[in-house]
């Protein structure tokens, strides 16, 4: 620990400077991304609660008030960014990936065992290897896209909560669908003004004036006063519950807020409607205009992905993979960060994604797309480079860590194969092991095995 | 104490009471009933008054209901104006109420047993009174307007609210029972007019012939379309009661009353044109006295001019929204051929046996509506009483005769929708009851019958449509949850409440339910979402553009997905460019230039 306090201490100066007119302590900084290649622009964001105005130097609300800044860095090594005490430090590398990426060979079939229609436009949807379809407009039936098993949801819902594999109403009860029952819940009348949401164990709704949570089956129940606002679900991630929040409307649009080990946190309070959020772990994920934000709670980084999402009814996210609705100059595709992409003519829309399953609407017929292949560059979020990241000829997009990259690669659905980028090519190195740590100098490949 | 400076006093109590109540508001939430009550009486008392002071001499309800034309008209100078407020109506209220002070003889000659009619009725109509505002004519109308109204101050109207461009003489009363007493004062004095309307039907009936007013009565309230209307907030009874006052002008030989009743009808809805047609056309061979026509006719479109001109002046066509749409010549307002079993000859010619056996309120086919079969029971005995009419030189007869054949024709000749008859429902009734009182007193009792077998089916859709709204007044359901099942897009509209910035300003496209949406509105649907259609059609993909420059900042739209069969006279050409192309068109040009920021079922709210 001194090592690091001595090596935070002879660091050079930050490139942006402590605030003059001082910044009231604000929760969290947090940067777009922890390791930037010489001479990138990185946009820094302060999730920040205090009054306006913050600082001058920051840009934001208006001229003179706001949350958010970029710093150009210019020399290797790390950085550290300190706003009020607050700090980060990026990591700057002599080399870069380039941004683009080539879409995912996928297989695309049309759902045909979903065929009725319902009352809530966000079903039918995929949660885990299940889709969630229905019957006289209420989701009643479930189909697992691996093995084609068929279950009956008994008593069904028009607007169940959905999450990792579960169906589940607060008060009524869960459908755990993987182990095929039902279990009754306590009784419990709420009134959401949202869609309910849930990570497998417990539940996130909003009400008028408050968000509540809890267990699914336990009977837990707890409430926090806020200010939703209606129709967009909350999240719940690994820290807590998440929320699109309104109470700054007027000022901010609407903003995003957390619950951190009990307390209200802001996740972002800055211009414009930051919204459609969801979470997956430690990730969280939002649409806010012109962009798709995913942050790493654990780590303060938030990557955006710019994007044309003003369509979407909601935003999927599996681990750090966001998908959404984007308007392409013509139609809307169904986009994934990760690259897998389902396009064509016509609009494919409502995007749940779940491994190596993107289900969508593809003109108002439920259509199930299965990546043929996953790839990881050594820029990703599941990524960590043991190096510096460098410019090589016949890299993966452009770059490599010649030190090596270790990839903690979630489990996935069958058999996989795994492939290396060596020296422009892939190389194949043996099956995966689900829970395996790989480690390359550049991208992995898993390819699906039939 | 003399008798004229107690009536005063009492009125003075009772007004000062109503202002009380109204204003002060001293019952707090749970005097919303009384609060309604009182607005009523306020205004019509102020009607009856002004009406009353003009008049003289008078049936009380002929004196409340041209105030109510009067009140409309002076109304609309200071809408004009944009001085449409609560105080302003106060005052207008007090000025009207002043025609108390010339003393006018009203006198109120009903018939008490006509009680055992109208309290089931006024049961029936209470509950829809009370109960939240569902009903498409309300919410994109009838309430609609005089809110809209009263937010802006003024009269709105124009290509982006084509609604507003129709006479709002009867609309204006409603915005004044609006600010005073909400939605259930203005349903309150609709369904008072509907029972008043009734009762004078019973009492010009009598007078007529013996059993005519009962049976004409009866067939009025034996009917679902008559029914439904009751406790709603509409124009068809309150033009029809005009209508009636314009029969019985014509009756007792009073060219003044005609002129002004008929003139206040066809400005409350222009469909009364065939009911007043016929009134003049009964006068003239009554009278025989072309000048005197001319000069009640002149008087009576003097009544209407107003609008027209105010048209006139808006730069559109004095008729608008009925005609003068820019595209008109490619664009149909509205198509007639929706409406009933057929037009050909065959058709036209069962169409009393069709639209009593067939009416069906959920379909189109089924003219939208059902009556009672008490109509075509006395269909024979109308040709008789026509015979003995023309035979025994009963000229009342021939004028209620002649009218009610007038009416059925240009109603045969327009929509076959059953509540158009409605603005014609005295000279049909009357006509009824004529055929009736001719038949002997077994003919009487087989009419009772036919009656009496025709109620379950007219009573059963209205009952079923009363129960969710008895659920919502007995607590046993909520008022948000009755208008999110009832009001399609209802969702989306109570997200705009709550969730729009106060300064938005939203678009109504392909969406009913006005009414309840708490910021300035442009567009709404009419007929078949004719505002949203035409505008399409005119500026195409320039559309959205073309509303951001109004300053709109939001959409809440519906998906309407018109079905071809519903509109079978039309070729596949030609639904697609009316109808398919569009929809298609807008829901792409939102998706392309709109962020999405609500949706629940088939409506959707859109930021621009």
């Amino acid at each position: 620990m001194l090592v690091v306090f001595a090596l935070m201490a002879c660091s050079p100066p930050a490139q942006v400077s402590e605030p003059a007119l001082g910044v009231p302590a604000g929760q969290e900084l947090v940067t777009e991304r922890l390791r930037a290649g010489l001479g990138q622009w990185i946009r820094l964001d302060l999730a920040y609660d205090g009054p306006w105005p913050a600082n001058l130097a920051w840009e934001g609300v208006d001229r003179s008030e706001g949350s958010t800044a970029w710093i150009q860095v210019t020399s290797l090594g790390e950085r550290v960014v300190r706003v009020e005490g607050l700090e980060r430090v990026v990591t700057v590398d002599p080399g870069a990936n380039r941004p683009s990426r080539s879409p995912l060979p996928l297989d695309k079939r049309p759902l045909t065992e979903s065929r009725g229609t319902c009352f809530d436009p966000r079903f039918p949807t995929l949660t885990g290897s299940w889709v969630l379809g229905c019957e006289n407009g209420l989701v009643a039936q479930a189909w697992n896209v691996e093995s084609g098993a068929v279950q009956t949801l008994e008593p069904a819902q028009r607007s169940p909560g959905v999450g990792s594999g579960v169906a589940f109403w607060p008060g009524v009860g869960v459908w755990r669908l993987d182990e095929g029952g039902f279990v009754a819940s306590k009784p419990h009348q709420v009134s959401p003004i949202g869609p309910v949401v849930g990570d497998g164990e417990g539940f996130v709704l909003t009400t008028q004036d408050a968000v509540m949570w809890g267990g699914l089956t336990d009977g837990q129940r707890f409430r926090e006063p806020a200010e939703p606002a209606s129709w967009y679900a909350p999240a719940l991630a690994d820290d807590g519950p998440v929320w699109v929040d309104r109470r700054e409307a007027p000022l901010t649009g609407l903003d995003l807020y957390r619950l951190v080990d009990g307390q209200v946190r802001v996740l972002v309070r800055a211009p414009g409607d930051q919204r459609h959020v969801a979470a997956s772990g430690p990730w969280i994920a939002w649409v806010e205009d012109g962009y798709v934000v995913v942050q790493d709670t654990r780590v303060g980084e938030r990557r955006r992905y710019a994007a044309a999402a003003h369509t979407a009814s909601g935003l999927s996210l599996w681990g750090p993979v966001a998908c959404w609705e984007q308007w392409n100059g013509e139609d809307i595709d169904a986009v994934c960060s990760d690259g897998l992409v389902a396009g064509g003519a016509g609009h494919q829309r409502r995007p749940a994604r779940s491994g190596p399953w993107l289900f969508y609407v593809d003109e108002g017929r439920p259509m199930l797309a299965t990546a043929r292949e996953l790839v990881w560059d050594d820029d990703d979020p599941l990524a960590t480079p043991q190096g510096p990241r460098e410019n090589l000829p016949g890299a993966y997009r452009g770059a490599a860590v010649p030190a090596g990259v270790r990839y903690a690669l979630p489990e996935l659905p069958g058999q996989w194969r795994v492939d290396v980028w060596e020296d422009g090519a892939w190389v194949p190195r043996g099956d995966y092991t689900a829970g395996e740590m790989l480690t390359a100098q550049d991208a992995v490949r898993l390819v699906r095995v039939p | 104490m003399k008798a004229w400076p107690a009536q005063l006093a009492s009125g003075a109590v009772v007004l000062l009471l109503g202002a009380v109540l109204v204003f002060a508001q001293p019952l707090g939430e749970g005097g919303e009933l009384a609060r309604a009550c009182a607005a009523v009486v306020v205004w019509g008392l102020s009607a009856m008054g002004l009406g009353g002071g003009i008049l003289g001499r008078a049936r009380a309800g002929e004196a409340l209901a041209l105030g109510i034309g009067i009140l409309g008209l002076v109304l609309l100078l200071f809408a004009g104006l944009g001085l449409l407020s609560p105080f302003m109506i106060a005052g207008v209220a007090v000025a009207g109420a002043a025609g108390w002070i010339l003393r006018p003889e009203l006198e109120v000659d009903l018939d008490p047993r006509v009680g055992v009619l109208l309290l089931p009725l006024l049961a029936m109509g209470g509950i829809q009174a009370l109960a939240p505002p569902i009903d498409t004519d309300e919410i994109y109308q009838h309430l609609a307007l005089p809110k809209m109204m009263l937010h802006t101050g003024g009269l709105v109207g124009g290509m982006f609210t084509p609604d507003g461009s129709r006479p709002m003489g009867l609309h204006l009363n409603y915005a004044a029972l609006l600010s005073f007493g909400g939605a259930p004062a203005v349903k309150g004095f609709h369904l008072l007019l509907a029972l008043l309307l009734l009762a004078e039907v019973q009492r010009l009936g009598e007078k007529l012939a013996p059993m005519a007013g009962w049976a004409g009565a009866m067939a009025l309230a034996g009917s679902f379309t008559f029914l439904r209307e009751l406790g709603l907030a509409d124009n068809n009874l309150p033009t029809s009661l005009m209508g009636l006052y314009a029969l019985r002008a014509v009756i007792q030989d009073r060219p003044g009353r005609l002129a002004l009743f008929s003139g206040l009808a066809l400005s409350f809805k222009y469909t009364a044109a065939p009911l007043v047609f016929g009134l003049y056309l009964g006068d003239l061979v009554w009278r025989r006295d072309l000048k005197r026509s001319a000069w009640t006719t002149a008087a009576a479109l003097g009544m209407v001019a107003p609008w027209w001109i105010r048209n006139l002046l808006g730069g559109l066509h004095p008729l608008f929204p009925y005609a003068g749409w820019p595209a008109g010549d490619r664009f149909v307002f509205a198509y007639v051929e929706r409406y009933g079993m057929g037009r050909d000859l065959l058709s036209m010619l069962m169409l009393p046996w069709n639209a009593t056996l067939h009416g069906d309120p959920t379909r189109y086919e089924g003219f939208l509506g059902r009556i009672s079969p008490l109509g075509l029971a006395a269909l024979p005995g109308g040709l008789y009483a026509c015979w003995r009419a023309s035979s025994e030189r009963k000229p009342a007869w021939a004028v209620v005769l002649g009218s009610a054949a007038v009416c059925l024709l240009g109603w045969a000749l327009g929509a076959h929708w059953l509540r158009y008859l409605l603005p014609a429902a005295p000279a049909i009734a009357l006509a009824i009851g004529l055929g009736v009182a001719v038949l002997p007193r077994w003919g009487w009792a087989a009419a009772g019958l036919v009656w009496v077998a025709g109620l379950p089916s007219n009573l059963k859709p209205h009952l079923q449509g009363l129960a969710p709204l008895a659920q919502v007044l007995g607590g046993e359901r909520t008022r948000e949850a009755l208008l999110e099942e009832k009001v399609p897009g209802y969702a989306a509209i109570r997200w705009v409440n709550n969730e729009a910035p106060p300064t938005a300003r939203i678009a109504m496209a392909f969406t009913w339910g006005g009414y309840h949406l708490d910021r300035p509105y442009v567009l709404g649907s009419v007929e078949d979402h004719v505002p949203m259609r035409h505008l399409l059609y005119l500026h195409g993909d320039q559309t959205l553009p073309l509303l951001r420059e109004l300053g709109v900042t939001h959409v809440v739209t519906g998906r309407v997905h018109f079905i071809h069969k519903t509109y079978p006279f039309l070729d596949d050409a030609t639904f697609n460019e009316q109808f398919t192309q569009p929809e298609e068109q807008w829901e792409e040009m939102l998706l392309e230039q709109g962020t999405l920021v609500f949706e629940q079922g088939r409506s959707s709210v859109w930021r621009l």
